[in-house]
C-alpha cells in the first residue's frame, strides 16, 4: 500500500477529479496490479464506512427504546461510531422522562412491583434485625460449645454485646480467637484422621460464630470497614453464617 | 402513543427479513426492538459483561445481522426463510442473532486479551478465528474481504473511527477535517494518521482473510 497512491484514489472515489485527470487515473489502473488492489481496498473501507455510519445513524434515532428500559437507574448507552470504548450517558432527567410515552399497563406494573420490592426488602431486614437479637441470646449452639469444648466464654460475649459493650467483647473475641489458634493447631497434630477432621469442623463452626460476633462488635466500635471485610470472608465460607452473612453484607455495604 | 405501540407489535421471522431488505423504516426498528428485548433477556446465560459493553456487542451483532438482510445471506423465498446455501433456516431469527453475538463476544473478550496470557491459549484462540469467520462470513464469494473489514472498522480505535468517518462518509475535506478535530496541527500530520488508520485495516482485514481461507 503506497502513501503517494492513497490522493489519487481518494479524489477519483470522492468524485473530486477533473474528467481529464479522471480518464488518466483510470488509463493507469488499467496497468498497474498494486494500484488496483489498493483502489479496490479503499473503495471496500469507503462501502462499509458509509454502510456502518447509516445503521448507526438509525440505531441513535432509536435511542429512545433504550432510554425507556433504561429508567430503572442503570446508565443509558450513546452509540458511538466504533466499537471500542462505550460512552455511557446519564439516565434522563425528570423533564425527559415525563415526557417520555409508556403504557398505563406498563405504569400500573412499576407500580406493583415497586411495592412488591418495598414488602420483601423490609421482610428481610426485620428479619435480619429480629434475627441478631435472637441469635445473641438464645443461640443453642453457643451452649453445646461452653459445655462440649470447656469454652464458656461466648455467652459472656453475647452479653456484652446486647448490653452494647462493643469494647470489651472486642476484647473478649481476641482471647477466644487466641485459643482457637491453639485449638487448632493441638488438632492437626491429632493422629486419628477422623477425630482430627471432626474436630476441625467444630473449631470451624467455632471460629464462624465468633467472626458472626466481632462483626456486630467491630460496627459497634465504628470500624465499619473491617466488619464488611469480614462479613465477605463469611458469606464466601460455607457453613451456618454463610447465608446470615450475605444478607448483612449487602444490606450493609449498600 | 399510537407509534410505540406499532414498535412494540412483533412480526413473523419472514415479515422482519422482508421489511428489513426493502429498508421499511418501521420494520427496522421493530426487528431493532424485538432482538434488543431478546438480548436483553438471555444475555445473560451467554456472556460476562457489564451493562456498557453489553450494548456495544448487541450494536455490533445488529449491524451485523441488518447487513446479511441486506446482502440477501438471510432472504425469504417463496414465504420461507432462508440461509446458507438456500438451506431453509431451522431456527428462529433471534436465536441465529444470538449466534452472531457470541461470536462478536468472543472477538471482544479477544480484543482484551481476557484469558490469552499463555501461548497455547492464544494459539488456540487463532484456530478458532476461521471458525468463527467462515461461519459469520458464511460462503466464500467475492464480498468476503468487504465483509472483513466491515468487521475491522467496528474494532478501530476511536480516533481512526472518527478520521475514517468523517472523511468518506461525511465527505469532508482534510481542512474541515481538522477544524473538527484540531488536536492534529498540519494537514500532513492529518494525512499521516489517516494512512496508518488505513494501513492498519488492511493489515488486520488481510490477516484475517488469509486465515479464513486457509481454513
Amino acid at each position: 500500500m503506497k502513501i503517494e497512491f492513497q490522493d489519487h484514489i481518494d479524489d477519483y472515489l470522492l468524485g473530486r477529479m477533473s474528467d481529464e485527470d479522471r480518464k488518466a487515473f483510470e488509463q493507469e489502473l488499467k496497468n498497474d496490479d498494486e494500484l488496483r488492489e489498493q483502489m479496490k481496498f479503499t473503495k471496500d473501507v469507503k462501502t462499509a464506512t458509509k454502510s456502518r455510519n447509516e445503521k448507526l445513524a438509525k440505531m441513535q434515532e432509536w435511542k429512545d427504546d433504550y432510554e425507556w428500559e433504561d429508567d430503572r437507574g442503570v446508565a443509558a448507552a450513546r452509540y458511538r461510531p466504533t466499537g471500542s470504548g462505550y460512552e455511557s450517558c446519564t439516565a434522563p432527567s425528570i423533564e425527559q422522562t415525563r415526557t417520555m410515552p409508556r403504557s398505563s399497563g406498563r405504569q400500573y406494573l412499576y407500580w406493583i412491583s415497586g411495592i412488591a420490592a418495598i414488602f420483601i426488602v423490609g421482610f428481610f431486614l426485620i428479619r435480619n434485625y429480629m434475627g441478631r437479637e435472637e441469635d445473641m441470646m438464645f443461640n443453642p449452639s453457643s451452649i453445646e460449645y461452653s459445655t462440649m469444648r470447656g469454652g464458656g466464654n461466648y455467652e459472656i460475649i453475647e452479653k456484652l454485646l446486647v448490653d452494647k459493650n462493643y469494647e470489651d467483647a472486642m476484647k473478649q473475641i481476641e482471647i477466644e480467637e487466641a485459643k482457637i489458634v491453639e485449638q487448632r493447631t493441638a488438632t492437626d497434630s491429632t493422629s486419628d484422621g477422623e477425630r482430627r477432621a471432626y474436630d476441625q469442623m467444630l473449631i470451624q463452626e467455632k471460629a464462624d460464630e465468633l467472626s458472626w460476633m466481632k462483626v456486630y462488635a467491630l460496627l459497634g466500635i465504628g470500624r465499619r470497614d473491617d466488619a464488611i471485610q469480614l462479613l465477605d470472608e463469611l458469606r464466601h465460607t460455607e457453613g451456618e453464617y454463610k447465608e446470615k452473612a450475605d444478607s448483612l453484607y449487602l444490606i450493609i455495604y449498600k | 402513543m399510537a407509534e410505540t405501540r406499532l414498535y412494540a407489535k412483533t412480526y413473523s421471522d419472514v415479515a422482519y427479513v422482508e421489511g428489513m431488505y426493502r429498508r421499511d423504516p418501521v420494520m427496522e426498528r421493530a426487528l431493532h426492538k424485538h432482538c434488543k428485548q431478546y438480548f436483553d433477556e438471555n444475555f445473560r446465560g451467554v456472556f460476562f459483561v457489564g451493562d456498557e459493553h453489553k450494548m456495544e456487542i448487541f450494536q455490533e451483532s445488529f449491524i451485523t445481522l441488518w447487513e446479511k438482510i441486506e446482502k440477501q445471506k438471510i432472504y425469504v423465498e417463496d414465504g420461507i426463510l432462508k440461509g446458507k446455501d438456500g438451506a431453509p433456516f431451522t431456527g428462529k431469527l433471534t436465536t441465529y442473532f444470538m449466534g452472531i453475538a457470541k461470536f462478536k463476544f468472543k472477538e471482544w473478550v479477544r480484543d482484551r486479551h481476557f484469558g490469552l496470557d499463555a501461548e497455547d491459549e492464544e494459539k488456540k484462540q487463532k484456530a478458532k478465528d476461521a471458525e468463527i469467520y467462515k461461519e459469520m462470513l458464511y460462503d466464500e464469494g467475492e464480498n468476503a474481504m468487504l465483509e472483513i473489514i466491515s468487521d475491522c472498522i467496528s474494532r478501530m480505535s476511536e480516533r481512526c473511527s472518527q478520521i475514517l468517518t468523517l472523511f468518506y462518509y461525511k465527505e469532508k475535506s482534510l481542512d474541515d477535517i481538522m477544524l473538527e478535530l484540531p488536536t492534529f496541527k498540519s494537514k500532513n500530520a492529518l494525512k499521516t494518521e489517516k494512512y496508518k488508520c488505513m494501513e492498519n485495516l488492511r493489515k488486520s482485514a488481510l490477516e484475517i482473510y488469509h486465515r479464513y481461507l486457509n481454513a
